[in-house]
């Protein structure tokens, strides 16, 4: 059992995440440029677990040698990454909520920034759990104790270099690496089952020599549990199943996969803030 | 680090570069512990390494982007990373690999490019690699190095594993590979070596088609024509003091090259003497933008004119002109 003061304390963290994802996204609307809300959206919760709970981290000391890392293979997420980054204090949440698209660090992919707590450069997909895995086979060479966290889109597991990668941390029984799949069944331009059926994800990983578990990846509690040391395993590497619902969190763009990038203007931005209770 | 002496000069003459590169791996790794390697299904290849660090060697398998990108996490966490296959799947199967993962993250992988230009002969077009230069030399922050010999291979590895930043090693040649260079000397990236002075004409050469110039400058020698000749082993960044010191005293220059004369050292050289206005004649040598049939390496490089006596031919007829 989790403390209900801990769920309570990262279900309002997400809520202002949220609005800071808005904020930027509304900024970067009024000079025409779109933004990926629901990608962000949907992995709100995971960040905010990460961030607030379960990483051994230090927002004082960002290139702290024994800090645990955090790649987002869905770049296109960015807009969790960085409301959690700014939350946590790795920036000032002004850089979102005053986002000028021409003046900042944060670009609409993560481009690595070490002070800012951007571990890895991501956008082109299938690219951060090669770079995840990498990682932690340096890590456990070098027999450090942190732990790769690597999150990853379902739509993201239609490239190639994504299995590849699945194989090779089997290989190495990377433990020191969890891999969080957000299967919120949409991609750019459609369902996953659609565009290019995946599945039972679970399935495959298992035949591919992973520990699964499945989770509701907007439950902060299920989130705990599912990345709590006591229930990963040893010797394998670990997938953590997300189901999750694309632009969670506001109505107008939940599952609607025309907001997997797409302009947002004050008029949206309007309905966001006030069902976000802003 | 390994003494560079006869007798090591003859073996890696005899191993060719494709051979020696293990060698230049496991010298540099003796005096750094944060090297380690990783190969798509070649670490065979780098026996000299592997048998003294099994545990710094890593094989993805038959994986090429999956290799790179993972050579990008092990120089994410602060490895220095030397990442090795065959030079035609290493720089395009992984390429966009190279470009996100490595260039544009500045990262400490030095990427090994066996086998480049026609040394794998025989076997196909889809072995070759007459592409890679061209390709890398437009990724920001990468280098590339494409050395004359086993010795100078052995040079370029001490330096790729001593800076900071990506760096690509383009291998050529096969076994029983001539020797340039038959003693030691200073290797600086990006400071060309003049092996022969010449005043009439220059040439340019880079990997196996430095000492292919010095035989043809031999040849031309005999014909009255002193050539200067160059060894660029690094085609970028480019010594372009040596490109306009030749274009300024002698009066024709000529790149040769194991790769398309699109893209590698004839482009680059050609870049600088038309940026700076000069009017020295230039001639490129090289593949001219084909992909040919297969026919053994030796071969390859008779027909493609890619020999001491096709450059020495090509020469008389140009200085006729000019």
């Amino acid at each position: 059992m989790v403390e209900k003061g801990i769920i309570s304390s990262i279900e309002e963290k997400t809520r202002v995440m949220r609005k800071l994802a808005i904020d930027a996204a509304v900024n970067s609307g009024k000079r025409g440029i779109s933004s990926h809300i629901g990608p962000g959206f949907s992995i709100m919760e995971i960040m905010a677990t990460l961030y607030f709970h379960v990483l051994k981290h230090n927002p004082e000391n960002p290139r702290w040698e024994d800090r645990d890392r955090v790649i987002l293979s869905k770049g296109h997420g960015v807009l969790g990454l960085y409301s959690a980054l700014a939350l946590a204090g790795y920036f000032s949440t002004s850089l979102l909520e005053n986002y000028d698209p021409d003046n900042t660090e944060l670009a609409g992919h993560p481009c690595m920034n070490l002070d800012y707590g951007i571990e890895a450069s991501t956008g082109s997909l299938g690219h951060g759990l090669p770079m995840a895995v990498g990682y932690s086979i340096a890590a456990k060479l070098d027999k450090k104790k942190f732990t790769i966290y690597c999150i990853v889109g379902d739509g993201e597991c239609d490239e190639g270099s994504i299995w590849e990668a699945f194989m090779t941390a089997r290989k190495y029984n990377l433990d020191n690496l969890v891999v969080i799949i957000d299967r919120n069944n949409l991609q750019a331009s459609g369902t996953c089952s659609e565009i290019m059926d995946l599945n039972d994800i679970s399935m495959k990983l298992q035949a591919f020599g992973w520990k699964t578990r499945e989770i509701d990846g907007h439950n902060i509690e299920e989130i705990i549990n599912s990345l709590d040391q006591s229930n990963r395993p040893t010797g394998h590497p670990y997938a953590v199943i997300a189901h999750t619902v694309k632009g969670k969190g506001v109505s107008i763009f939940e599952n609607n996969v025309s907001w997997h990038s797409a302009k947002l203007y004050a008029d949206n931005a309007k309905i966001a803030y006030e069902e976000l209770g802003f | 680090m390994i003494e560079i002496n006869n007798d090591n000069i003859t073996k890696w003459s005899e191993i060719g570069e494709r051979g020696t590169i293990g060698v230049a791996v496991a010298d540099v790794a003796k005096d750094d512990a944060n090297i380690v390697v990783i190969a798509a299904d070649m670490a065979k290849a780098l026996k000299d390494f592997s048998a003294l660090y099994p545990d710094k060697i890593f094989d993805s398998g038959i994986a090429e982007q999956n290799m790179m990108g993972v050579a990008a996490g092990l120089a994410l966490y602060g490895k220095i990373v030397f990442a090795f296959n065959f030079a035609s799947f290493i720089t395009m199967r992984s390429c966009e690999q190279v470009r996100d993962d490595v260039a544009y993250q500045n990262l400490n992988v030095k990427i090994i490019g066996s086998q480049s230009g026609y040394a794998h002969g025989s076997l196909g077009t889809t072995h070759h690699c007459i592409e890679d230069m061209g390709i890398f030399r437009t990724m920001p922050n990468m280098k590339i190095i494409s050395p004359a010999d086993g010795v100078e291979l052995i040079k370029a590895t001490r330096e790729a594993a001593s800076i900071e930043g990506p760096v690509y090693i383009r291998i050529t040649g096969r076994t029983n590979h001539p020797i340039v260079y038959s003693e030691d000397f200073d290797f600086h990236i990006g400071k060309a070596i003049q092996l022969k002075n010449g005043n009439d004409i220059t040439l340019i050469g880079t990997g196996s088609m430095v000492y292919q110039a010095l035989k043809a400058a031999e040849i031309l020698e005999e014909k009255g024509i002193s050539a200067r000749v160059i060894d660029m082993h690094t085609i970028k960044p480019l010594d372009e003091d040596v490109v306009m010191k030749a274009a300024e005293e002698t009066k024709l220059v000529v790149t040769v090259e194991e790769h398309n004369i699109i893209g590698g050292l004839g482009t680059a050289v050609a870049e600088v003497i038309a940026e700076k206005g000069d009017e020295t004649k230039l001639v490129r040598m090289g593949i001219n933008d084909e992909y040919v049939h297969f026919a053994s390496y030796h071969t390859l490089l008779e027909r493609g004119g890619l020999t001491s006596g096709n450059i020495a031919d090509k020469v008389i007829s140009c200085v006729g002109q000019f």
